[in-house]
């Protein structure tokens, strides 16, 4: 299985192959799970989300079409999908991302303890505070961040995964990053 | 003097330019401060957006989702819903348009000159025309249903997978 390339195991998993999701799950399960968590903040949604979205590739193994794009392509799309979705509800749009308010189980790191060192504090109020410049940046241009600088994929690909013309993306990319400018000075940065 | 365009900068910076590209970019940043400050911006943000790295995913991921995920014994059980009810619906047709068929045509079979030859079995004589119609119709249906069941099979399967969907 380890050999096989990824459009090859999606066959396998087509014929109810577990052994071939297993691996197709070992591959991509960090990298989901951390678009998602970057995306929406909360740990637990993510963790479920990245069980949907592996829910999805197994039921929906006979849908992907290796001649319209890679599996990695499909995989991000569907995850992207899936978290729009549970972001676009109405009590995610009214709690975005507010770290304060939400559960220390909940939010993406750990929350610093007075036994950490200052250091480690003051580094974890930094991650804190990106945190929230990501959340409060427009959910399409946070995806683009995300999937470009944090999942290192070519403006290419994520123009397969978003279905957006290169330039629009790269456009888009721009804006994103001006804002975060903003917001991160606005964040004492 | 034109400036490097930010969306060329943004490229360079990730890696994305060819080397004939990245070498005309590389030649224009040495000779121009204001694009090296834009490239260093750029540089910043990135190594800022860095301090917040990856996390772990829980432990025994696949086994949760095995959970979700029934088995093929579990998806090969019979359910009933729309779609699957579907395929067992069209075999009910067939049974009502064979019954009719040989209702209605069991006369003419007996009337057919090969029917004549199979009367040196006894048994024909036993069950008369219309039992003969009906075991000659449903040996027709049984081939064609057996030449056809993989597709058959194949269809409720992806049926059933994308109404989990
Ligand atoms: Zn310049």
């Amino acid at each position: 299985m380890v050999n096989k390339s990824d459009e090859e195991l999606i066959v396998l998993v087509r014929r109810q192959n577990t052994a071939a999701l297993k691996e197709l799950y070992r591959r991509y399960e960090r990298r989901i799970f951390n678009f998602i968590l970057k995306y929406c903040g909360r740990r637990q949604l993510s963790q479920d989300l990245l069980q949907r979205t592996f829910e999805r590739v197994w039921f929906g193994a006979h849908l992907f079409a290796a001649d319209k794009g890679s599996f990695k392509g499909w995989v991000f799309t569907i995850a992207l999908n899936l978290t729009r979705n549970e972001m676009s509800r109405k009590y995610y749009r009214y709690h975005h991302q507010d770290l304060s308010e939400v559960d220390e189980q909940e939010v993406s790191f750990p929350s610093a303890n007075i036994h950490t060192p200052e250091t480690a504090v003051i580094q974890q109020e930094r991650k804190a505070l990106i945190a929230r410049a990501l959340g409060l940046l427009k959910p399409h241009l946070r995806e683009i961040i995300i999937l470009k600088h944090y999942q290192q994929l070519k403006f290419r690909e994520i123009a397969e995964i978003l279905d957006v013309p290169e330039g629009t993306l790269k456009a888009r990319f721009q804006k994103a990053i001006a804002d975060l400018k903003v917001l991160l000075n606005a964040e004492d940065f | 003097m034109s400036h490097i365009p930010q969306h060329q900068l943004i490229d360079f910076h990730y890696g994305e330019l060819n080397a004939a590209e990245s070498r005309e970019v590389r030649e224009h940043l040495a000779n121009c401060e204001a694009c090296r400050a834009d490239l260093a911006a750029l540089e910043t943000i990135g190594k800022t957006l860095y301090t917040l790295e990856d996390s772990s995913p829980p432990a025994n991921g696949f086994e949760q989702l095995m959970n979700r995920i029934p088995t093929s014994e579990m998806i090969s059980a019979p359910q009933i819903g729309r779609l699957q009810v579907a395929p067992y619906f069209l075999l009910l047709i067939a049974i009502i348009f064979s019954a009719s068929i040989i209702g209605i045509f069991h006369q003419n079979i007996a009337a057919l000159s090969y029917f004549e030859w199979f009367h040196q079995f006894a048994v024909v004589d036993k069950i008369g025309s219309l039992g003969f119609s009906a075991i000659l119709l449903s040996s027709i249906g049984v081939l064609l249903t057996a030449a056809i069941a993989p597709v058959l099979i194949l269809e409720m399967r992806q049926r059933r997978n994308i109404q989990r969907l």
